[in-house]
């Protein structure tokens, strides 16, 4: 999944071509995405910086994709773009394209080293309730794709959002259940260490709700996704931390190109122990009629 | 021409006519032999405006209540009327604010009622303003059973009619004073008079006090201490046999203290906060009809207005929770026009269009005190983290919100009743649009501080969080709703009027916005902020949708006895949509949501009886019964389905007989003793069912000596002091009932000039 930047996004149909009264008018949007990507070789597993940017063309439902970024550890980036793929669009599904294979055009080196095969792109914007603004606009993009028949990789949001999952606490009594809550990640510069915040974290129905932010937990990169670990932290509320609350055997595992993610912890307070276990996907369960189109 | 005049009279709207003048049946005549001492619920067979038929063939439930009834039974309220009216609950709630009104399973506490209300042909479009004594009643017509088809939104329970006398039909000065238990006073003085023969004026002055009849244990202060009055001008001017116009302005004023709601923990009447209700309002109708030889046109223009101020000890315990004030200006505009066959043996018709306007202005501020910062606020954080508590920068804080809100109608509607021998077939359809608007205005500036402790003991501050919250916003919505109605009546061939009839009917109750969850919005949000609790989305959270249902009756209504015993009875069975119910949201808040249930039904059935078994008695009864449940309502966390509908009574029972002889004396004519019985029951006060209130009864009696120009009633009420509550509700947690009135009793003057 990706999230674009709030400041890069151009999110309404706006006419970026007009040329005198007899041309045909064209419907055009620029997406872009700072982020990660998850890189997979026979050699290493690795996150790199990367920039995606989308021309995508609503008339000719075609769009260009550029990519900036490094495949190896030490390698410097580079930049590829591919021309001109068909999109295809579905209320279900928004706007998905598939590359089978292409050679793309490249800033530097041989193209044919940077072919690009199986990709598969998906973009899936809705609105959501925003405390600021209303209703704010997200965009989710999920790209995949092999690189120059040695690479696996996957655009991996550093900061990605997982709503409404599924959560089930396990305690005293009957478990206790809620789909109200919000499981969001957010990734140090290093990508080594990442901050886990839980909002409208809710262990029994009599506990009010609250937002509980996780920080400096470890990070594991690992073929499918990541994992982010820690035997203990303590969780702080509105900046200040809980040690009453203090969270253990910690583990969230993201995958499906950073689209679906578990997770699991302990909590004991007022010396009561909790079981918290959680799923849930990037992709929100929202009405049709949420859904809207770029 | 003279009797169509007279047919029109009749049927035309009531306020041209007094009650006794129109009175039909012999039963009637018989009471009036024994003047003022005869209780009659059946005397009036005036035509409602919107109707297409007489009353009494109308397929309709309607009790009748004559101006000799009203005033044998002390009735100045439509809620006094309600003991006589099988499934109708109107309890006294102890605050003229509300009006609790529930007919058949169908009604509402907060925002729109379902029962609609007009003084003399205006509609009172705030339920707020439900509840006001009114001198001189000459006739309160109850119709149970949706009227939305003529009458539009807020009638899907039914309609109360009430009339005041006429000038052009009743002269003379009337006095009236009253006085009984807890200090209670009423005294009135109403002047009518025709200076031609064209033109009357009937003008009025009431006044009502009481001590109330609880106690505030915190202080000793009297709960429910009342003062009020009223004061009424109607003008009518008949230029000739075929127009009329009459314009009836009031201005009315109640102060009243307290609320005696009881903490079921405690039993007691205990808070430590104001708590007050003061309201004036204006009310001004004009009515103009003109007839012709074939129809009659008329037109119905209000202008209402309402200005109150209610300030509540919201947690109503001996402790600083908080304080809510509400502070409500409202105009509004009405106009009907109606345009109506003349009554024909075949087919009668009418056609109307209606339209509203409303501007409501409200400033809602709540005052968060030591003790609610304390326990709802801090409380939960300290408890939770030790090393770094929280305390409040003030002793208290306010939650402001300030509202404005105009609403629209326009409607359409008609009904055209065809006769076929026996058989009338009646058939109607309305056209109903509205919009409401809601802008709010909402805000809170306070600030707490964290402390963090140190290895010593003791704190030093961690961080100070100021709180600032400026919300506004502006919601929208709108309605739109066909409401169609058909009935078939059937006369039997029997030598006294007698029919059954069946009617099928759509009714409907306007949606809109609740303002009262702004203060629990506010809270929520301000909690969120501090990262506990989560945000109300409020267009969910203040806004409900339209409730509707479609209701199918059976019934008849039978003369016996050369009209010694007439007899009424219904059978309904009642399908809701969307029902608006009042739910009392999670966690420690003191809002109240309106939320639509998924679907409701009602069923049961009345009886009304009046028997005449000999000259001067009277014995009347009444019984309705209904059943109504959830058949789909899960609110997210429970399932009620099944449950009863709460505040919406099984039984209610009425029985009463009443005795009046002569007395051969020539200031002392009349004597009359009634005694009469009421019982409301079973209650469920609240969705789960968990809380009720059983049948009981109240027994109410009277004795009156009357002669030609007074009468002199002594009453009593609850005679024997049944305990009994008439009203439920949940405030952060914590129950709470509003007791119902103990033994009653006074002495009731009054002379006619």
């Amino acid at each position: 999944m990706k999230k674009l930047l709030a400041t890069l996004l151009i999110l309404p149909l706006f006419l970026t071509s007009c040329l005198g009264n007899d041309e045909p008018v064209e419907s055009t949007t620029t997406l872009k995405y700072l982020g990660n990507n998850h890189i997979y070789s026979s050699e290493e597993t690795i996150l790199k910086n990367a920039e995606y940017t989308l021309d995508m063309n609503f008339t000719a439902m075609t769009t260009t994709l550029t990519i900036n970024s490094a495949y190896t550890s030490n390698g410097e980036p580079v930049t590829i773009r591919l021309k001109d793929i068909k999109m295809e669009f579905s209320q279900d599904k928004g706007y998905t394209f598939q590359v089978a294979e292409m050679v793309p055009e490249v800033s530097d080196g041989n193209a044919e080293d940077y072919a690009v095969s199986n990709l598969n792109a998906r973009i899936y914007p809705y609105y959501k309730s925003d405390d600021q603004v209303g209703m704010k606009q997200i965009i989710i993009m999920e790209i995949s794709y092999r690189l120059g028949h040695k690479y696996q990789v996957f655009a991996c949001n550093p900061s990605p959002e997982f709503p409404n999952t599924s959560t089930t606490t396990y305690g005293d009594g009957a478990p206790y259940e809620t789909t109200k809550t919000t499981y969001s990640v957010k990734f140090d510069k290093d990508n080594k260490h990442a901050a886990i915040t839980i909002q409208n974290a809710q262990f029994a129905e009599t506990m009010p709700m609250q937002t509980m932010e996780l920080k400096n937990v470890p990070v594991t990169v690992t073929q499918t996704g990541y994992t982010l670990a820690t035997d203990k932290v303590i969780p702080e509320i509105n900046g200040v931390p809980f040690e009453q609350f203090a969270i253990t055997d910690l583990a969230m595992y993201v995958g499906s190109n950073g689209m679906q993610m578990n997770i699991g912890f302990k909590c004991q307070p007022m010396g009561k122990s909790y079981q918290v276990n959680g799923q849930g996907s990037a992709y929100p369960d929202i009405q049709d009629s949420n859904k809207i189109a770029l | 021409m003279k009797k169509t005049i007279t047919i029109i009279s009749l049927s035309a709207l009531s306020a041209f006519l007094p009650a006794e003048l129109s009175a039909k049946n012999p039963a009637a005549d018989k009471g009036n032999e024994y003047g003022d001492s005869i209780v009659n619920l059946k005397e009036i067979a005036i035509t409602a405006t919107k109707s297409t038929s007489d009353q009494e063939k109308e397929a309709v439930s309607v009790s009748s209540l004559s101006r000799q009834t009203v005033e044998r039974m002390n009735i100045v309220t439509a809620k006094g009327a309600a003991a006589v009216v099988p499934n109708l609950y109107i309890p006294d709630y102890g605050s003229r604010i509300t009006s609790t009104i529930y007919v058949r399973g169908i009604g509402a506490r907060i925002d729109q009622p379902a029962v609609g209300m007009n003084i003399d042909n205006v509609p009172i479009m705030n339920k707020d303003n439900y509840d006001f004594d009114i001198l001189d009643i000459a006739a309160i017509d109850i119709t149970r059973g949706p009227q939305s088809t003529l009458y539009g939104r807020n009638t899907m329970g039914g309609m109360i009619d009430i009339r005041t006398l006429s000038p052009l039909s009743y002269s003379g000065t009337r006095l009236l004073a009253e006085y009984g238990n807890a200090n209670r006073v009423k005294a009135g003085v109403s002047h009518y008079a025709r200076p031609t023969s064209k033109f009357g004026v009937g003008a009025s002055l009431y006044y009502s006090r009481s001590d109330g009849f609880f106690e505030n244990a915190y202080n000793g202060a009297d709960c429910g201490k009342e003062d009020g009055g009223r004061a009424s001008l109607k003008l009518a001017w008949k230029p000739n046999e075929n127009f009329i116009v009459e314009n009836m302005a009031s201005f009315s004023a109640v102060r009243q203290s307290g609320y005696a709601y009881e903490f079921i923990e405690t039993g007691q009447i205990s808070y430590n906060d104001t708590c007050y209700y003061r309201r004036n309002s204006i009310l001004d109708g004009l009515t103009m009809k003109w007839n012709h030889d074939n129809f009659s046109l008329t037109s119905v223009t209000s202008y209402q207005y309402i200005d109150d101020d209610m300030t509540l000890d919201q947690d109503f315990l001996p402790v600083s929770y908080f304080t809510l004030s509400q502070l409500k200006k409202e105009h509004a505009v009405t106009q009907d026009l109606v345009l109506k066959s003349s009554v024909n043996d075949r087919l009668n018709w009418l056609a109307g269009i209606s339209g509203f306007y409303r501007h409501l202005s409200m400033d809602a501020p709540v005052t968060f005190k030591e003790y609610g910062i304390e326990q709802l606020i801090t409380k939960n954080w300290n408890a939770n983290n030790s090393k770094y508590p929280m305390r409040w920068d003030e002793d208290q804080f306010v939650l402001g919100s300030r509202f404005k809100m105009p609403s629209y109608g326009l409607s359409a509607y008609g009904e055209v009743s065809y006769q076929l021998d026996r058989f009338t077939f009646i058939g109607g359809v309305r056209f109903d649009f509205e919009s409401v608007t809601l802008n709010y205005n909402s805000d809170c500036s306070t600030s707490y501080t964290i402390y963090q402790q140190q290895p010593d003991g003791s704190e030093r501050p961690f961080r100070r969080d100021p709180v600032e919250i400026h919300n506004t916003g502006h919601l929208r919505r709108s309605f739109k709703e066909v409401l169609p109605k058909v009935s078939v009546v059937y006369n039997l061939p029997l030598q006294e009027p007698a029919n059954l009839y069946l009617t099928v009917a759509k009714g409907y109750k306007a949606g809109g916005f609740n303002t009262q969850m702004f203060s629990d919005v506010l809270q929520q949000q301000l909690m969120s902020d501090m990262g506990i609790g989560q945000r109300y989305d409020v267009d969910k959270v203040i806004g409900y949708n339209p409730e509707k249902s479609w209701n199918y009756e059976i019934g008849g209504k039978f003369s016996l006895a050369d009209g010694r015993l007439s007899t009424s009875f219904a059978a309904f069975y009642i399908d809701c949509r969307d029902q608006q119910l009042t739910v009392f949201p999670d966690g420690d808040v003191t809002g109240r949501i309106m939320t639509n249930a998924g679907k409701t039904r009602s069923t049961g059935a009345e009886l009304s009886v009046t028997y005449y078994p000999v000259n001067g008695l009277v014995l009347n009864a009444g019984y309705g019964y209904t059943n109504a449940k959830f058949v789909e309502f899960n609110n997210g966390k429970q399932d009620y389905s099944g449950k009863f509908v709460p505040y919406a009574p099984q039984n209610t029972i009425f029985a009463g007989a009443n005795y009046s002889f002569r007395v051969k004396n020539d200031f002392l004519r009349y004597i009359s003793v009634g005694a009469s019985g009421h019982g409301v029951g079973k209650i469920y006060w609240n969705e789960n069912n968990t809380r009720q209130q059983n049948l009981y009864f109240l027994l109410d009696a009277n004795v009156r000596f009357s002669g030609e120009h007074y009468s002199l009633d002594l009453w009593t009420k609850n005679a024997t002091d049944t305990q009994y509550n008439t009203f439920y509700f949940v405030s952060i947690q914590h129950e709470f009932l509003q007791r119902g009135k103990p033994a009653q009793f006074g002495a009731t003057l009054r002379i006619t000039i």
